[in-house]
């Protein structure tokens, strides 16, 4: 590494020097149209910086301040990896990615493309070419433009038949050095195909490592995308991924994001309902003990006869701060627009934070839009009668709270996969002083 | 086994800072059923919710004994293992929590905190329906989340399946009448008398009479502004139907 | 309030959608330079006759005022406002001395005051309400000061509580909003012209509705009215703010500050109906009304309701808003914001949980047409020693044509496990249904779009004070004439 390592650097120009010293050496570099992809993000991360709380859309989570020491960017892992995820053993070809490095492919062939980015050349085909960087690299994604400019590896996925299933491994070991590691996953599901993809970020990485992840999500017309995402790091770790989908008629995406872990977490998610029938169904449960989970979101309803639906529950302990920010746009014209926003926070502890900031923009008048927020403890009743039953205090409220988390879950994913989410749901919540059967 | 199940003396109840329950004595020996009877506004469910250690009731003077021990030191889920029941007058939805895993969580817990050893999930299965059978109460309902979108019938009924399975030695009924029909009541008034037992008391708490021809009481207590104006054999629900609660004369 | 309803009739009457206010009076008026400097800031003081210590007040704010920047954040656009170019200070020529009775009121003054419709004379003002009529940057006449005296009550134009009153003012000036507070209230610290003093002892209430009549005359003069609100111990009043002004195509700066304080039990209800001019059907002129509001419930278990309902403007930016300082103390907001053709309003409500069993509740009902852009912006927060904190807020926009815009921009901040806090918003448009009703009844298009707007808007219309009431479902119906067709 060069100047990275001889001066300190201040926080807002980290990702800046690493391009203006590495851009030669990045994969594809030379490739004239992601040379000039890869600017236009720069451009695009640099009107921002790394956000501080002076940023509207970061009020409440602080980047900038949370990156206490030099950042080196990361590099292939060179050991074995045996952490196989979450998701282990459902169904699937399993890609693992170390630090954003393709590390291994297991399990069956399917009919999916599959592209290397940490090794794109001139063969790359046309798919790719005609998608990368499009999306969740713009102004409003500042992390997400970075994770292009300075991108070191990643995925792209093409997917063209029908129940392809995939599962993300995302594994960040423990390494040397704190880095940060900036990768990429295109994906783009072609008409009338679907695809499951389960992403899992998990290890034991320590120290203060910055994982920098944008996605890409194209759906053709018809597309069907099932989306379950489960973040579980470390609680030193800090962890940005921005998606942005873009959807185009009838296709349909249906996520359920479960963030668990980390020093500072980001979901920045950017959705566009491009035509007519286009449908969006976002599910989150987080549970912050320590530190902040901050879940963002903007869904653009562009044109008439769109839905989307927004439902994130957030249980908050110790010092945890839970973060919910969902601005839902309706633009002039888009008529017939059906959007429907839910945030509930349950504070446990006396040190617990949550906050809310449900924003409508309506340009069109025939639509049908609302959000609720609620933000409060358990409810008593419901505390008292499972106690008067017999059930201890602190087993009903574990009840209660597991309860208040399933109600986002359950009937929303299979049951492999509702499990695999509770194993790691209940160690978090027993972290968090709350014991559960 | 103790002769008297419930021993209250003097009991002065304040809630939110207002006097509710202004000194109120009465005994109910083991083996035998009791009603109390008031119209709205007595402090019935005042009373139900002190006897079941809810927050929020403060005993302001006088004493409760369950079977010959202070039962004011008692947390809720002590109460519960310790024998006591409260069929709630508006059972309490949670969804989210399976009727059926409700049900074998607190047997298992109450059984624990009695060192008993707990019933593993087919004797608890086999246990549940079998008396569930007995109240028409079907597997489909066992599978819905808690009391959600059960009707008033149906949640009266669980709470008397509830009864059946934790085999309490003091059922407080919390007017389980209110918004049944009457094929409705028949059916909990018959799951409550299959479990009248010599070591087992209750205390039925109604504002109409119609409950205590099923549930047939050894003695009524008549219960008005917070005080106990009047007690009798059974005929005294008779009478209060007929004249109505204001024209009770004070014992 | 009669005044009030005669000249609702009065609009009411005419041919519809014109301003009625569509004239000036060409009295001869005294003027500060152009311009704003430090000799302004000394002109208006020495014109108030206010004592030094007001002064260095003025000047200190001034001195601040210079080092900020105007606030860019609000989702209105506006073309840049020349600070330079305007009169900060005008005053009718004939007033250099205050009348004593109303015999002494300049003859052409109190013909303006017909046309406003405020009838002077002592019959009308039967109906039980006090008039403190502002002309431009003076107070002209006060009336029923004796019957408020007679309660204790002291309601005077705040360049008179200056100097009868230095110790009241000067103890809680500037205390509910610092001078600094954002950048238009320290442009009104340093310049403000007048605006209404009250202050109601322990124990008193104040025997009838307090109000204030506004109207912006001369061009290019920013109006700057400072207001404040003393409810001691157990106190309790309502005031009424209603404002007028006539027609002008170069913009007008309205920067106004209102500071509300409640002690120990007192209880004091803010209403407002707002009708600035807003603009031609092109969207020229226009009042720019930027204000700044805010209560402190001080004491424990007072109470503070803003109600608003606010029709008028080229562009609105204010946030009534509740400190909850004392235990048990309670907050309400209640507003209706209309903006048509080109109007922006970028409005709403700050409601902070200091203290322990605090309550706030806000509704606010927002409809926009034409080309209109309205925006609720909201905080509730929890200070993480507020115990059993609770807020209830409903947020409706109604949406009348596919021209315009209707942003809800909540923030919920909550620091204590104990407080439950619950937001609810929705959108929708009136539907073609309830119209076609209304039509196959016989009621006109125009009519039944008044009569459902003012369905939608009743929760927030209950809570006026009866004769504001009726003044604003009227002005709901006329502000949204011409946006259904």
């Amino acid at each position: 590494m060069t100047a990275l390592a001889l001066k300190p650097l201040s926080r807002t120009d980290l990702f800046q020097e690493d391009f203006a010293a590495n851009a030669a050496e990045l994969p594809g570099a030379g490739l004239a149209w992601l040379d000039k992809r890869r600017a236009k993000a720069l451009d695009a991360f640099a009107a921002t910086g790394v956000p501080n709380r002076r940023v509207e859309a970061w009020k409440y989570t602080d980047l900038a301040a949370a990156l206490e020491s030099p950042l080196e960017p990361a590099t292939r892992f060179q050991g074995a990896i045996h952490e196989a995820g979450a998701f282990a053993g459902i169904a699937g070809t399993r890609l693992t990615l170390v630090s954003g490095f393709l590390h291994a492919v297991d399990g069956p062939a399917q009919d999916i493309d599959i592209v290397d980015l940490g090794a794109i050349g001139a063969k790359t085909p046309d798919w790719v070419k005609d998608h990368l960087g499009l999306l969740a690299a713009g102004p409003e994604q500042p992390l997400g433009a970075a994770s292009l400019a300075l991108m070191r590896g990643g995925l792209a996925l093409r997917v063209r038949a029908s129940n392809a299933a995939l599962h993300l491994n995302f594994v960040n070991p423990a390494r040397r050095h704190d880095f940060v590691s900036h990768s990429r996953i295109l994906i783009v599901v072609e008409e009338g195909a679907s695809l499951r993809l389960l992403e899992s970020h998990g290890g034991e990485g320590t120290g203060q490592s910055l994982t920098n992840l944008g996605v890409e999500l194209n759906l053709k017309p018809g597309a069907r995308l099932e989306h379950v995402r489960l973040q579980s790091e470390s609680e030193t770790a800090l962890h940005v991924t921005s998606i942005a989908a873009a959807l185009e008629r009838n296709a349909g995406y249906r996520a359920l994001y479960a963030g668990l872990g980390a020093k500072l977490s980001r979901l920045d998610v950017v959705v566009q309902l491009n035509g007519p029938g286009a449908e969006a169904n976002l599910r989150n449960v987080s549970a912050p003990n320590a530190g902040i989970s901050d879940v963002t979101t903007v869904m653009d309803h562009a044109s008439p006869h769109t839905t989307s639906r927004q439902l994130f529950k957030s249980v908050v302990g110790g010092r945890g701060r839970s973060v919910n920010q969902g601005r839902v746009l309706v633009r002039e014209g888009a008529v017939k627009s059906d959007s429907h926003q839910l945030f509930k926070a349950l504070l446990l502890s006396p040190r617990a934070e949550a906050d809310a900031k449900p924003e409508l923009e309506i340009f069109a008048d025939d639509v049908i839009c609302g959000h609720g927020t609620a933000i409060g403890a358990l409810d008593a009743d419901a505390l008292f009668y499972l106690r008067s039953r017999g059930i201890p205090e602190a087993e009903s409220k574990g009840l209660l709270i597991r309860a208040f988390l399933e109600d986002a879950i359950e009937d929303f994913v299979d049951t492999a996969i509702h499990d695999a989410l509770w194993r790691r749901l209940d160690a978090a919540l027993t972290a968090m002083g709350q014991e559960l059967k | 086994m103790t002769e008297w199940m419930l021993e209250i003396d003097n009991l002065h109840v304040a809630v939110d800072g207002k006097e509710i329950l202004k000194g109120i004595t009465l005994s109910i020996p083991t083996g035998e059923v009791h009603a109390v009877m008031g119209p709205n506004g007595s402090g019935k469910s005042t009373l139900s919710y002190t006897l079941a250690g809810r927050e929020g009731y403060e005993i302001t003077r006088g004493r409760i004994l369950y079977q010959g021990e202070d039962l004011t030191k008692l947390a809720p889920e002590e109460r519960a293992t310790r024998g006591v029941f409260l069929a709630l007058q508006y059972p309490v939805e949670i969804p989210g929590v399976a009727t059926l895993t409700f049900l074998k969580t607190a047997l298992n817990a109450q059984r624990r905190a009695r060192r008993e050893t707990e019933l593993d999930a087919m004797r608890v299965l086999k246990l549940i329906r079998e008396k569930a059978k007995a109240l028409n109460i079907g597997e489909e309902m066992l599978k819905r989340p808690l009391n959600a979108g059960f009707s008033g019938g149906e949640k009266k009924r669980l709470e008397i399946l509830q009864m059946a399975i934790f085999e309490p030695k003091l059922a407080i009924l919390d007017e389980t009448d209110s918004g049944l029909d009457i094929d409705a009541l028949k059916l909990v008034a018959e799951g409550v008398n299959a479990l009248r037992a010599p070591t087992r008391a209750m205390l039925v708490i109604t504002h109409y009479q119609r409950l205590l021809t099923h549930i047939v009481p050894n003695r009524v207590h008549v219960l008005t502004k917070g005080r106990i104006v009047k007690s009798g054999g059974s005929d005294l629900a008779l009478e209060l139907e007929a004249s109505g609660y204001e024209n009770v004369e004070a014992a | 309030m009669v005044a009030v309803r005669e000249t609702t009739e009065r609009v009411a009457d005419l041919a519809g959608e014109k301003y009625k206010y569509g004239f000036v009076t060409d009295i001869e008026m005294v003027r500060a330079e152009r311009g704003l400097n430090e000799n302004t800031v000394r002109f208006i003081s020495a014109k108030k006759g206010e004592p030094e210590w007001m002064l260095e007040w003025r000047l200190e704010a001034f001195q601040r005022w210079k080092e900020m920047t105007e606030p860019k954040w609000a989702r209105v656009h506006y073309p840049p406002i020349d600070y330079q170019n305007a009169y900060y200070y005008a005053a009718p020529k004939s007033q250099s001395d205050a009348p004593k009775s109303l015999d002494e009121v300049d003859p052409k003054l109190l013909e303006t005051y017909q046309k406003l419709g405020i009838p002077l004379s002592e019959q009308k003002l039967l109906a039980g309400v006090a008039v403190d009529a502002v002309f431009d940057s003076v107070s002209v006449a006060t009336t029923f000061k004796a019957k408020l005296t007679e309660a204790g009550v002291i309601f005077c134009p705040i360049s008179e509580a200056i100097r009868a009153y230095p110790d009241l003012v000067r103890k809680y000036l500037g205390t509910v909003v610092p001078v600094t507070d954002n950048f238009f209230a320290t442009l009104n610290s340093a310049v403000f012209s007048d605006g209404t003093f009250v202050y109601v002892p322990k124990g008193v209430r104040c025997p009838m509705e307090l109000s204030t009549y506004f109207r912006i005359n001369a061009s290019e003069t920013g109006q700057f009215e400072r207001t404040l609100i003393i409810a001691d111990e157990g106190s309790y009043v309502s005031y009424l703010e209603g404002c007028t002004a006539p027609k002008r195509d170069e913009n007008q700066l309205h920067a106004a500050v209102v500071e509300l304080v409640a002690l120990e039990k007192a209880e004091i209800k803010y209403s407002t109906v707002q009708n600035w001019y807003p603009g031609d059907a092109e969207g020229k002129g226009g009042i720019y009304n930027f204000v700044t509001k805010r209560g402190d419930c001080r004491g424990k278990g007072s109470k503070i309701s803003w109600t608003q309902v606010e029709t008028g403007s080229a562009i609105t930016w204010k946030y009534p808003s509740c400190i909850l300082r004392g235990d048990d103390t309670v907050g309400e907001f209640y507003s209706i914001a209309i903006t048509n053709n080109f109007q922006q309003a970028d409005t709403g409500t700050k409601m902070i949980h200091l203290g322990r069993n605090t309550r706030s509740r806000i509704v606010s009902k927002g409809i926009s047409a034409g080309r209109a852009q309205n925006t609720y912006r909201g905080l509730v927060s929890v200070h993480p020693r507020a115990e059993n904190a609770r807020n209830h807020t409903q947020c409706d926009s109604l949406l009348i044509g596919s021209h315009c815009g209707a942003h809800t921009v909540p923030y919920i901040e909550s620091r204590n496990q104990t407080a439950k806090l619950e937001h609810e918003a929705t959108t929708s448009k009136i539907s073609d249904d309830q119209l076609f009703y209304c039509l196959t009844r016989g009621i006109p298009q125009e009519e039944a779009v008044a009569l459902i707007v003012n369905g939608f808007c009743r929760d927030v219309l209950q809570q006026l004070p009866m004769e504001f009431a009726v003044e604003a479902q009227k002005l709901v119906g006329i502000s949204l004439e011409g946006s259904v067709g």
